[in-house]
């Protein structure tokens, strides 16, 4: 009798987490994955997300957060969020190994990250829209059509999305089992991602809105006076809007100001449709706790860095308080072929290194053909004080070469919170889940002017898993958008849909196995005495766009 | 070399070898959803993406720098081609402004043409651009500048606009140029019969295409509901047909007129229209399916042949979020079956090559 590789892993995790580690990880189906990358469960996308019928053909899972703060009435103890296209549903992963659906909510956004909030005793979800809708609510709400129209920057006929609502709409979710629309925002140009920062001293959160004003995402001109109470999508764009969602009334959450970027941000190689430019952020992460944080702002086509101790005050256009990273390698400008993207940022948990994966051509390209390429990298940096010049380190890619058909890209993950080295979690698309050791970066020269032939590598994988088993059957392959370690855990959101399976893989939950306590050397035998659950430290919440 | 030869072809293919007015082979083109081929194949009609210009299975050649559509989106093609095929001009970028580049496909030599200009129209050796009064970008609609024409990619410039604006170069009709004007809302369509001599085509005129002979131009309203399509004498504005296309929701500019038939970039897809012998009808729809495009078939170049239409396509979303994607497909217009290229960034491209000023 055959038994499956993810029958096995389940088995094995039911095993792992009730009893010291004895058993032997599962291994050999078609699926690719080193012998130390459990799949532990699979949990298929709600009937809900299997159809499409708010919008574009898109109903793809998102960003995923993490709550295990207590306060949640059901019983629950910990939860996830996984945003979709079509809205979002929450799912109990008290048992990872058998992680289930909560509650699905239908509520068109387009991407719809998400990120957890206590306000005293309600906990919020927040959720990005990032391209207009017909309405906030979410009974009614669909795609706005597409249509001719001209860019009110260049004058330059073109196609647009027609004006709607966009930006981020709030939800309590103290009750999982029943999730209720409690407000709505509206951004300039939506919130492609958003980041939530707690600002206890003024009780209340603080949200950054990444946005950006690229292809159909400009407001027509036809359509510059019509809705009024939506803020128009004007390029270059060169801002961030922040949002504040006060604890005592969450319902009243608004627009506290349009932050700028630094007039010399780095205009985006794609333009608007109609010719326009481009600059404004792809994702902004925050690291610290306390009087002191830092923001890294990925910003398309470069990285920056912030002081936001004061959140609703980020030093974005501070001159001399604000960082700019640029690297030949992603920024785009000014010549081909380097058509990179600044997507996301994360720190080591010592906050001495902040890394930033490159969305290599928006992730519409073909696959990365090696450990010589340097496109679809993950870029370490030295996290200073913002203001001062960050060196360069080196760079991670994909050691699997990959077929054409595959996007090059690292897409979003974080970093393990363990003092025992540095180590991080990246999705890559349809390359799935890499894991991979840089503790040794800091050993590294200093690079303040990279070129092709000095930039090392230097991270090495010590962990992937690529699922392909039934690229046609009733799972569908890899296609990770989020790959993120949360509470001893891999959590991966999404994954190509399937003639079975339309609204893709959904979520997969995975263990990393260590040897005596590490992940580093990877583990070649499972069965060995000396292996057993790769852990690390437990947080009370992750939204892994906030490190605090 | 060999790619030159393939360029030189599609060019010649591009110029409408059959003379204006013969009809296809007598095969029946119907109106109907495409098949699009689920894996990437070869594109024989020349393109641009990702830096590099593509014919057939060729693996590109680079271009030195950046393709941009600043400024001019999709009114004019980003990349022009000589009679030969050899040489393009090429709408880029450099700093904070606009240039125009040549590339010699024989020689690789790739080299800035102008400085501080955008838009291009070529034919028999005159090139016509806007060259900006301030090269530097500041504000995009106060990017004024003024339309001038050169005998050659040497040779001093000729101004024909009398006062700047904000122009772009659409087509040569003939020895008349046809130019965009843009404004507060819609752009209008100009046309210049000699320096100084502006006169405007069509209010919120779209040019989808010029004839061979240089003689009419088929024209679009933008902002028409339902749409309507015109043909037009260039030389005297004179309208000679119109059609009303109470089905469609628009039709856009930058289409082409190829074996006696016009296609046109529509809210519904493709269409071809059929303008032998001073006819103007809608003959064929090529619709996309909706699940796989957000919207498709823009620029569409029709080949000498009438028979296969090339052309430009925004995918449905995927889970590649940061840029949308785009492909190139091209179909042959009697079975419905296209082949499509591999996905690029959505802006600037990738766009395809082609000259709507004819040689």
């Amino acid at each position: 009798m055959h038994l499956s590789h993810r029958v096995l892993g389940a088995a094995f995790a039911l095993l792992a987490l009730a009893f010291p580690l004895s058993a032997s990880a599962g291994h050999g189906s078609a699926d690719d994955a080193s012998p130390n990358m459990v799949h532990l469960a699979n949990l298929p996308p709600p009937a809900e997300f299997r159809t499409c019928d708010r919008g574009s053909a898109a109903c793809f899972n998102s960003d995923l957060a993490f709550w295990a703060g207590g306060g949640l009435r059901g019983g629950f103890t910990e939860i996830l969020a996984q945003g979709n296209y079509e809205g979002f549903r929450l799912v109990d992963i008290s048992n990872p190994a058998s992680p289930s659906t909560i509650s699905v909510v239908e509520c068109r956004t387009n991407q719809g990250d998400v990120s957890f909030y206590q306000a005293r005793n309600r906990l919020l979800l927040i959720q990005s829209i990032e391209e207009p809708v017909t309405t906030p609510d979410c009974t009614t709400a669909v795609e706005t059509p597409i249509v001719p129209g001209t860019n009110p920057v260049t004058g330059t006929p073109a196609l647009f999305r027609q004006k709607g609502f966009e930006g981020l709409r709030i939800f309590d979710v103290s009750d999982p089992g029943s999730p209720t629309h409690i407000a709505s925002v509206r951004t300039r140009c939506g919130s492609h991602t958003h980041t939530t920062i707690r600002d206890d001293r003024n009780q209340r959160a603080v949200v950054y809105v990444s946005s950006y004003p690229s292809g159909l995402r400009v407001t027509r001109t036809e359509d510059l006076g019509t809705l009024p109470e939506q803020p128009n999508c004007l390029p270059d764009h060169n801002r961030i809007s922040i949002v504040e969602i006060p604890d005592a009334a969450p319902q009243d959450a608004h627009v506290l100001k349009e932050q700028p970027l630094d007039t010399d941000t780095v205009i985006w190689n794609a333009t608007g449709n109609g010719g326009s430019q481009v600059r404004g952020c792809h994702d902004i992460t925050v690291f610290g706790a306390g009087e002191r944080k830092v923001a890294a702002g990925a910003c398309l086509s470069e990285g920056q860095l912030w002081d936001v101790s004061d959140p609703a005050n980020p030093t974005t256009d501070v001159p001399g308080w604000h960082t700019h990273i640029r690297n030949p390698f992603v920024t785009a400008s000014p010549a081909p072929p380097f058509t990179g993207l600044f997507h996301t940022a994360s720190f080591t948990w010592d906050g001495e290194i902040v890394l930033f994966t490159d969305e290599w051509q928006g992730g519409g390209a073909h696959g990365c053909d090696g450990p010589q390429d340097t496109r679809g990298n993950i870029w370490f940096y030295d996290n200073v004080e913002p203001g001062a010049t960050a060196p360069l380190r080196g760079r991670y890619i994909l050691p699997r070469a990959q077929p054409p058909s595959e996007a090059c890209t690292q897409h979003n993950g974080n970093v393990i919170p363990t003092n025992d080295g540095y180590i991080g979690v990246s999705s890559a698309y349809q390359a799935g889940t890499t894991v991979f050791d840089f503790s040794d970066v800091l050993s590294f020269p200093a690079i303040t002017d990279p070129n092709p032939s000095s930039v090392p590598t230097v991270a090495t994988e010590v962990a992937y898993f690529d699922a392909k088993a039934d690229p046609s059957g009733a799972t569908g392959v890899d296609n990770a958008w989020s790959s993120y370690w949360h509470n001893n855990y891999v959590y991966v959101s999404s994954g190509l849909a399937s003639a079975a399976r339309p609204g893709n893989r959904g979520l997969d939950v995975y263990m990393l196995l260590g040897a005596n306590g590490r992940l580093v050397p990877a583990v070649t035998d499972p069965s060995a005495p000396n292996v057993g659950q790769y852990r690390a430290r437990i947080l009370r919440y992750q939204n892994p766009q906030t490190q605090d | 070399m060999r790619w030159a030869a393939a360029a030189l072809l599609a060019v010649l293919a591009l110029t409408g070898c059959t003379r204006d007015g013969e009809a296809p082979a007598d095969r029946v083109a119907r109106s109907g959803t495409v098949e699009v081929a689920a894996e990437p194949g070869a594109i024989s009609w020349p393109f641009a993406a990702d830096g590099r210009v593509y014919r057939g299975a060729d693996e590109g050649r680079p271009l030195a720098g950046p393709l941009s559509d600043a400024l001019v989106g999709a009114l004019t093609p980003l990349l022009v081609p000589n009679p030969g095929g050899d040489v393009l001009v090429y709408q880029s970028w450099s700093g904070r402004r606009p240039v125009l580049r040549v590339h010699d496909a024989e020689s690789g030599r790739d080299a800035l043409l102008v400085d501080g200009a955008l838009s291009i129209a070529w034919r028999e050796g005159r090139i016509a651009y806007v060259r900006a009064l301030r090269p530097d970008v500041s504000v995009p609609k106060r990017y004024v500048g003024h339309v001038v024409v050169r005998p050659g990619l040497t040779g001093r410039e000729a101004r024909w606009t009398p006062s700047p604006g904000r122009y772009v170069v659409a087509a040569w009709a003939g020895r008349r140029l046809l130019v965009y004007r843009l404004g507060e809302s819609w752009p209008d369509l100009l046309a210049l019969d000699r320096p100084g001599r502006v006169r405007l085509l069509a209010r919120a005129g779209a040019l989808v295409a010029v004839s061979p002979d240089g003689r009419r131009a088929f024209l679009a309203r933008y902002g028409a509901s339902p749409p309507t399509v015109r043909v037009v004498e260039v030389a005297t504005g004179r309208e000679l047909e119109r059609l009303s296309l109470p089905g469609m929701r628009w039709v856009t500019e930058s289409g082409s007129w190829s074996a006696g038939r016009v296609t046109a970039a529509t809210s519904e897809g493709v269409a071809v229209f059929d303008v032998r012998d001073g006819r103007l009808q809608l003959e064929q729809v090529l619709r996309f399916p909706p699940e796989e495009f957000q919207f498709a078939g823009l620029e569409p170049r029709l080949d000498a042949s009438g028979g296969r239409v090339t052309a430009w396509a925004s995918l449905a979303p995927r889970p590649r979020e940061a840029v949308g994607a785009a492909v190139v497909v091209e179909c042959d217009r009697f079975t419905l079956r296209c082949a499509r290229s591999a996905p690029f960034p959505e802006t600037p491209g990738p766009r395809v090559v082609y000259n709507p000023s004819r040689p």
